[in-house]
């Protein structure tokens, strides 16, 4: 498809549209390739962008529930962030000067106290199938099926038959839960951080009164594993996994990977 | 959020991006507590749905705190970041619900740009009811106009299509209602500033191409 070519009449006209994100992709990308070009100012243009950004300030503020931001900051606790970019030079470049390339967050105590995000919605099941993609290509090497892929098949099957799959994420890796239609459920993880001798992952359902254990595993980066849950999915709001180096009651650690249920 | 936060050396929004940037969660709670109420009215206005709008702010919440690298203090200030990654991704989802393909995640952080600190400009003297109010006053096709484009997401070809205009006055409606708002917000001492713009940055570029290119 050959590119448009506008000229400062072209641009003028569009200007509006263009300040608004009213334009067809084409017609966007030829109106900022004539800005690189272009000697000339279009003021009126940069006036109609610059009145366009101020239209959200038309609207009264609306606030959000506090499951929200309950969800927010359970969510935040567990997602790892990229590495901070040269982007956040500039204004913030003072600051920058003191801080990691790639600071760790700081462990907060108690984060399982307020961990009762909302429920929110099912991730498609196309999603988890194209993680279990990955374990197929196991089973496809293989001559015969080992606990760990029959335990693949089987969440395979749960997916198969329409049973929810959730996302689970974290700073140790990512992965799906998926249950079943008898309440049972599986956890299908990936790249997940290595442990420390003696660490193990500990997994949880909470809800909005308790926080009970769902078992504990151990895995190696590079592996692909499914583990099933100890107990049964029921009116848990979310799964969380933290990393325990000895079998506890109740978590004594932040969250390295969480996912909210429901929806 | 009263003023006083927004002037304390430890919670200007300079300063929470930059304890966010080190893996400060409590910085972004703040700076949630701050701006999640505007970006829900962005989301509902644009979704006409609660629920979805308190996901939408979720989920851009979350995503400032894990790609807060990207953000760049230069261009713009971490409220117009915010708020045009949550209309972004608003009008994606309407757009997704329409059969069009959702336009991903990395490049809305570079729409921003157009609007860098325009509201900044009129933070502070400018009331949410004079720019409605300057709205209101608009002739009602080109307040339909200024509706279906930034509340909607539709190109100007579109708004075209659905009042049954040609195409240059459905520009030129978009241009008059900028035009009369701008001198509105002048006669209110608020009028945004001209800013510099950033080729390429236009959200329009951002849309998907109707066969799916990018």
């Amino acid at each position: 498809m050959n590119q448009l070519a506008f000229d400062c009449s072209d641009v003028d006209e569009l200007d509006a549209p263009y300040a608004l994100g009213a334009l067809e992709p084409d017609e966007a990308r030829a109106v900022a390739a004539h800005l690189v070009a272009c000697r000339e100012p279009h003021a009126r243009l940069r006036e109609l962008v610059a009145t366009a950004s101020a239209l959200p300030a038309s609207l009264e503020p609306i606030q959000p529930s506090a499951a929200t931001r309950s969800r927010v900051m359970a969510t935040v606790a567990a997602t790892p962030r990229e590495p901070r970019a040269s982007a956040l030079a500039g204004a913030t470049a003072t600051a920058a000067r003191s801080v990691p390339v790639e600071a760790v967050p700081e462990r907060r105590p108690g984060l399982f106290e307020w961990l009762h995000p909302r429920a929110m919605s099912a991730v498609a099941a196309v999603a988890v199938v194209a993680a279990l993609a990955v374990g197929a290509w196991n089973l496809q090497l293989r001559s015969s099926l080992d606990a760990s892929d029959r335990q693949l098949a089987d969440v395979a099957a749960a997916v198969a038959e329409g049973g929810p799959a959730y996302r689970v994420s974290g700073s140790a890796g990512s992965g799906y839960l998926v249950e079943r239609a008898d309440g049972s459920a599986s956890v299908i993880l990936g790249s997940l951080a290595e442990l420390a001798e003696g660490e193990r992952y500990q997994m949880w359902l909470l809800n909005d009164d308790e926080v009970l254990t769902a078992g504990s595993f151990t895995a190696s980066r590079d592996q692909l594993i499914v583990v099933p849950l100890e107990r049964p999915v029921e009116d848990a709001t979310t799964f969380a996994v933290s990393v325990e180096t000895a079998p506890v009651e109740t978590p004594t650690a932040d969250p390295v990977m969480v996912a909210a249920i429901g929806g | 959020m009263g003023d006083s936060a927004r002037t304390d050396p430890a919670t200007t929004d300079d300063r929470l991006v930059e304890r966010i940037a080190t893996g400060d969660s409590a910085a972004l709670g703040l700076l949630y507590d701050r701006y999640a109420p505007q970006a829900m009215a962005v989301g509902v206005r644009i979704l006409h749905d609660r629920d979805a709008a308190e996901d939408l702010v979720h989920d851009v919440f979350v995503t400032v705190w894990q790609k807060i690298g990207r953000f760049d203090a230069s261009r713009g200030s971490i409220r117009t970041w915010i708020l045009a990654i949550l209309r972004n991704r608003a009008l994606d989802r309407l757009r997704s619900a329409s059969s069009r393909l959702d336009s991903g995640e990395p490049e809305e952080w570079h729409a921003v740009t157009e609007a860098s600190h325009t509201w900044d400009a009129v933070e502070g003297r400018l009331s949410a009811g004079e720019l409605r109010t300057a709205i209101a006053t608009l002739p009602n096709e080109q307040r339909e106009a200024i509706e279906l484009a930034y509340f909607r997401g539709r190109t100007y070809r579109e708004i075209a299509e659905i009042t049954g205009v040609p195409h240059g006055t459905a520009s030129g409606r978009l241009r008059l209602a900028l035009q009369k708002l701008r001198e509105a917000l002048a006669w209110t001492d608020a009028a945004p500033v001209p800013i510099e713009v950033d080729p390429g940055i236009n959200q329009g570029a951002l849309r998907q191409d109707r066969d799916g290119a990018s």
